[in-house]
């Protein structure tokens, strides 16, 4: 559009609603220089299309009377008058082990136990543990020691790593953002050294209007201050792009009725009409709170308690509803656990505490021991937590065994590069995080069978992922050559050949028409004389 | 009314309109328990070095660029007359005395403000028992949204003062949450209290934070006790507020300088112990009072020093740290950060740190010497800071001469109705502050008297994002069209007026009747915006308010100033200050 035509179209509409080009001024690029290990992952790493749902319980939640250690006498000296009594409380007590039970409002979560799709890790915690409610989360987002203070949080240097160029200088109309959380501001969580690597939204949004000013570009060596206007036309164009970009493909009725109060049901339910929607958005994160129950617990608690159960069982039911329970894992957090000795109302802050992870994928069971309430085992009065169960080892387990499943032998470097060292950045003088198991075993090794790392020869995720209909499938070539590009069933038959020419060197794209195929998983094979990749796609109808 | 139906219908409101779009919060604005808990709003975020990095005093220009940063930074938005008053100061020295003059407390808003809606216990009959408590608690929710609207009068109407601006950083400093207190006429007192102490001393304010009937209720000082009853011992030592007032409020975690700890966790027990028995009075005036009976007597032990220490001891000692400096240092970072730049720059915060201690803790001091500052007038510093919600809807409302109807700080009134239960159904008197206040906080983010968590908003990258940013431009966008949107008559925001005399907004600019519209076009956004626009942007505006033809002169046509209003009010540049 030529800067005439925009005026006298800003001139007709005030500052007007239409959608004009985004490319407007000196946006800036995120990219920086790309080491040779982030080349290489970021070319084999992408390949899963697994999600993870991270709910965090803000304000520290009280393990002992959500786990509950019921028949231990000292829990119930310890809480004369908060302690929960099976009988009394109609505590649901987990039948392969019966000295631990979950409150009555926890019904949702006690039968998705029951029904073998939740882990429940006991006794999470972290070395010399800060019980300041920010210092707390910030170790949590961070994933550092307690003595090391980063800007950067564990999810989205991982991202960072896996997609170094994000976002681009034009954001192409139809993205999705890597990730995503429902709230205020951008947790710190999503950040790596070049700034966020998601986007924050307060709901899902049902219109959209992008922006018509047109700017003038950014002094080269700007002030800060430039910088500062520099950073809003890049709220507003990622606000554009991205807002517009749900309004057009969201799926908007739930396959099942969610709670009807309470803030976390509609950010669950948000989540889930997105991941059908066939966004590759990666990490959500949603929130829930207060837990900082120091008075007043008995009622508040149970209160939150049975809002998440409620609310985690019906996002469970309807992500198996839409056929993509498979993809997707939920994990809980929260800045520390409470003290085991009441104060009166309610219970001070604390340190370790139990934790879920949810999901069809995930190996059932509780895990660790019972929390250690004798007095010569607690610590300064505080919960010890157990070794095995340092919160980055579950980080390291969900990273290793699912979100990076099928990215070869580079994880663990990778995983290091996220926990332990990246750069001048040192995150923990720890280097060997332990897979816990909390996974089964996945698919994706066999099915990303690129045999060596070729520079230049990538296969991106299809979009959108679910395909209802059609889908666009991106590759580059290192050099011109001979390409096929084959949709295989699982059982490895080759069912359509998209592509199956020569082709230049550089970027392709191209759309494939899934309107004939059933509902199931299939492989997308691309085949050149330099290297074989493979990767997944869904077809829901 | 019922807040959450309000809220949802404003949200609706605004959600429906074409030109606010999309990404629209859900009802409830105090967002406790939504992440960005942790106040990182942007990831390795740089300070601002500039030439001086001290408080060395500032000896160039001064001119109309600083002295519009300097009352920018100071106030509320820049009203062209206030421009012009300080103009008319003349000096840096006269403008900033003018702003650190101590103001008369503004009167209370009614009289309820002196009586705690309690239940009327002559009433016997139980089911009209009930009812009354229903009231009395409608009321009081009811007057706790009111007293918002009521503070963000003093900050539209605000003179050449620094004062609303420092009473809303210490609201976001020494933090409590209606949502929490509950009782409206604390959180009157509270807020007075903090307006009080803007620019006094630093001490004196803490005691009086600590002593606050509603600090004491949000962080349960009043549930910290310790009695002996029949010779039997109940200590219910509640450690929240020992711990906040340490981390939070005076020392913050860690030793600015080595990095160590500032204190134990066995520190925070103690000073819990010490600071048992203190109860909020349950008639005017509203203070805290320690009740012997409820106090632990023992000796304590806190930074090393055993003694039956209560209340003004331990403060004393944390102020002690140090000599000072590691209070001084963390409450400097605060004033630093809300006056100047959003990342604190450490050798400016130190050298206020030296200022404040010198100063045996008198915060007015300091504050001149920063807005006196050559790191202040730096162009690094001008225009660096995101608007608060605060910020933007009062310059909006400020800035283009926005008119809206006269506060009343009463109770509401009755309807004359009651509801299934039997309960009186109030009518709002402010709607349109009420409409106003929901939207800063359920869409924007900044719920006045009620901040998300104990630590306040995190402010900087945190106020602008994907989440809020369509709103912010939205309601900038209605609040100056021609004809009025809000005029009564908006969809869903029945009640809701204010009004926008486009040609009055213009005519602020002095011989705007004959000014060209190149002039005008500079005029304005100069006034209103802290760059100086380039060509493409001035152009925009240029050819916006000459109503089509940029060649041209222009004629004041209210529908056309409005779209350059409009224009401004949309620009990123906006969201700056």
């Amino acid at each position: 559009m030529k800067r005439r035509d925009f005026l006298k179209f800003g001139a007709k509409a005030g500052i007007a609603t239409t959608a004009l080009p985004v490319m407007l001024g000196g946006f800036p690029l995120r990219v920086l220089g790309k080491s040779p290990l982030q080349q290489l992952l970021a070319t084999s790493a992408t390949a899963n299309d697994k999600i993870l749902v991270i709910v965090q319980l803000v304000g520290g939640n009280d393990g002992l009377n959500c786990v509950v250690p019921y028949t231990d006498p000292l829990y119930k000296q310890y809480r004369p008058s908060l302690g929960l009594d099976k009988t009394a409380n109609g505590l649901l007590v987990f039948s392969d082990h019966d000295t631990l039970a979950l409150p009555n409002e926890m019904d949702g979560m006690h039968s998705l136990y029951m029904s073998g799709k939740m882990a429940l890790m006991q006794n999470v915690g972290y070395p010399n543990p800060n019980l300041s409610h920010f210092r707390g989360t910030d170790i949590w987002n961070t994933a550092t020691d307690s003595g090391i203070y980063s800007n950067t949080g564990w999810v989205g240097r991982m991202l960072g790593i896996l997609n170094p160029d994000y976002p681009p200088a034009v954001i192409p109309k139809d993205s999705a953002p890597l990730a995503l959380q429902f709230g205020a501001s951008l947790s710190n969580l999503f950040f790596d050294q070049n700034g966020g690597t998601g986007i924050v939204i307060s709901q899902i949004p049902d219109s959209s209007s992008a922006s018509t000013h047109l700017y003038d570009a950014i002094p080269s060596n700007p002030t800060i201050a430039y910088q500062e206007l520099d950073y809003v036309r890049t709220i507003e164009k990622e606000t554009d792009v991205y807002s517009q970009s749900i309004v057009d493909r969201k799926v908007t009725t739930n396959k099942v009725t969610y709670p009807t109060t309470g803030k976390l049901a509609p950010q669950l339910s948000g989540v889930a009409q997105l991941i059908a929607s066939g966004f590759s958005t990666k990490i959500y994160l949603v929130s829930q709170g207060s837990y900082d129950t120091h008075s007043n617990q008995k009622t508040d608690q149970p209160a939150l308690l049975g809002e998440l159960s409620d609310c985690i069982k019906a996002f469970q039911d309807d992500l198996e509803a839409f056929g993509l329970a498979d993809r997707v894992a939920l994990m809980t957090y929260s800045e520390f656990g409470r003290r085991p000795v009441e104060n009166g109302s309610g219970t001070d802050h604390g340190t370790a505490a139990p934790h879920f992870v949810i999901g069809t994928q995930v190996i059932p069971g509780i895990r660790g021991h019972d929390p250690k309430l004798a007095t010569a085992d607690l610590l300064s009065g505080n919960l010890v937590f157990e070794a095995q169960h340092d919160f980055r080892n579950i980080y390291a387990s969900v990273m290793y065994e699912w979100l990076l499943d099928g990215a070869g032998a580079d994880k663990d470097a990778l995983i290091n590069s996220v926990l332990t060292a990246s750069g001048s950045s040192t995150y923990s003088s720890t280097s060997s995080w332990i897979k816990l198991g909390i996974f089964k075993a996945q698919s994706n090794d066999a099915v990303n069978d690129q045999s060596a790392f070729v520079p230049g020869l990538m296969l991106m995720e299809n979009y959108p992922n679910p395909v209802s209909s059609q889908t666009t499938i991106e590759y580059s070539l290192p050099a011109t050559m001979a390409v096929e590009l084959g949709i295989f069933n699982t059982t490895g038959i080759e069912l359509e050949r998209v592509v199956d020419t020569r082709q230049d060197v550089g970027n392709h794209r191209v759309t494939f028409q899934a309107s004939n195929l059933p509902s199931g998983t299939y492989i997308y094979r691309l085949k050149t004389a330099s290297g074989v990749i493979a990767k997944r796609m869904v077809v829901v109808k | 009314m019922d807040r959450r139906k309000f809220l949802v219908s404003s949200g609706a409101a605004i959600a429906g309109t074409a030109a606010l779009s999309p990404i629209i919060a859900r009802a409830g604005s105090s967002d406790r328990g939504i992440p960005g808990y942790t106040g990182v709003a942007g990831a390795n975020p740089q300070p601002l070095l500039t030439l001086s990095n001290d408080l060395s005093p500032y000896t160039g220009v001064w001119g109309d660029p600083q002295v519009r940063h300097l009352l920018r930074r100071s106030m509320f938005g820049l009203p062209y007359s206030q421009y012009q008053a300080a103009i008319a100061l003349g000096s840096m020295n006269a403008v900033v005395a003018k702003l650190l003059t101590p103001v008369t407390l503004p009167p209370e808003p009614g009289t309820w403000c002196d009586k705690l809606y309690q239940v009327d216990r002559t009433i016997t009959d139980p089911a009209k028992l009930a009812i009354d408590f229903n009231n009395k608690q409608r009321l009081n929710k009811f007057m706790e949204q009111s007293l918002q609207g009521w503070w963000f009068e003093q900050m539209r109407k605000e003179e050449l003062s620094i004062t609303e601006k420092m009473t809303l950083l210490w609201s976001n400093h020494f933090v409590t949450a209606f949502d929490s207190v509950k009782t409206s006429q604390y959180m009157y007192t509270y807020n007075q209290m903090l307006r009080k102490n803007a620019l006094g001393n630093m001490k004196t304010f803490v005691y009086e934070v600590a002593t606050d009937p509603a600090m004491l209720i949000f962080l349960n000082g009043n549930q910290n006790t310790y009695q002996v009853k029949n010779g039997k011992i109940i200590d219910n030592a509640n450690e929240n507020f020992a711990r906040e007032l340490m981390e939070l409020f005076t020392l913050g975690l860690t030793d600015p300088k080595t990095g160590a700890n500032n204190y134990t966790e066995t520190d925070i027990q103690q000073a819990a112990l010490a600071l048992t028995g203190w109860q909020p009075t349950q008639t005017a005036p509203f203070v805290g009072q320690l009740n012997p009976q409820l106090h632990n007597t023992n000796s304590k032990t806190f930074f090393g020093q055993s003694g039956n220490f209560g209340m003004q001891e331990i403060i004393d000692m944390i102020f002690a740290k140090n000599g000072g400096y590691n209070v001084a240092y963390f409450l400097c970072q605060k004033i630093y950060t809300a006056l100047v730049y959003w990342v604190p720059n450490k050798q400016v915060v130190d050298a206020m740190a030296l200022k404040l201690v010198a100063s045996n803790w008198e915060i007015k001091p300091v504050v001149d010497a920063l807005l006196k500052s050559a790191h202040f007038y730096d162009a690094n510093v001008i225009g660096s800071q995101l608007k608060s919600p605060a910020e933007l809807f009062c310059s909006l409302i400020r800035e283009f001469a926005i008119d809206l109807p006269t506060y009343d700080g009463g109770e509401p009134l009755d309807s004359g109705k009651t509801d299934s239960q039997g309960g009186t159904i109030y009518t709002d008197r402010n709607p349109t502050h009420s409409y106003l206040l929901l939207a800063m906080g359920g869409l924007l983010g900044q719920d006045l008297l009620n901040p998300p968590n104990v630590k306040g908003w995190a402010g900087g990258h945190s106020w602008v994002n994907t989440g809020t940013y369509v709103t912010r431009k939205g309601i900038a966008y209605l609040s100056v069209s021609f004809p009025n949107y809000f005029n009564g008559n908006a969809p869903r925001a029945k009640n809701v007026k204010l009004t926008f005399d486009p040609l009055y907004w213009v005519r602020l600019i002095p011989n705007a009747d004959k000014l060209t519209s190149a002039q005008m076009s500079t005029a304005l956004t100069d006034a209103y915006l802290p760059f100086h626009l380039g060509p493409i942007e001035g152009e925009t505006e240029r050819y916006v308010i000459s109503g089509g033809v940029p060649e041209v002169d222009y004629y004041l046509d209210p529908s056309k100033v409005a779209q350059s209003a409009q224009v401004i009010a949309t620009l990123p540049e906006f969201q700056l200050v």
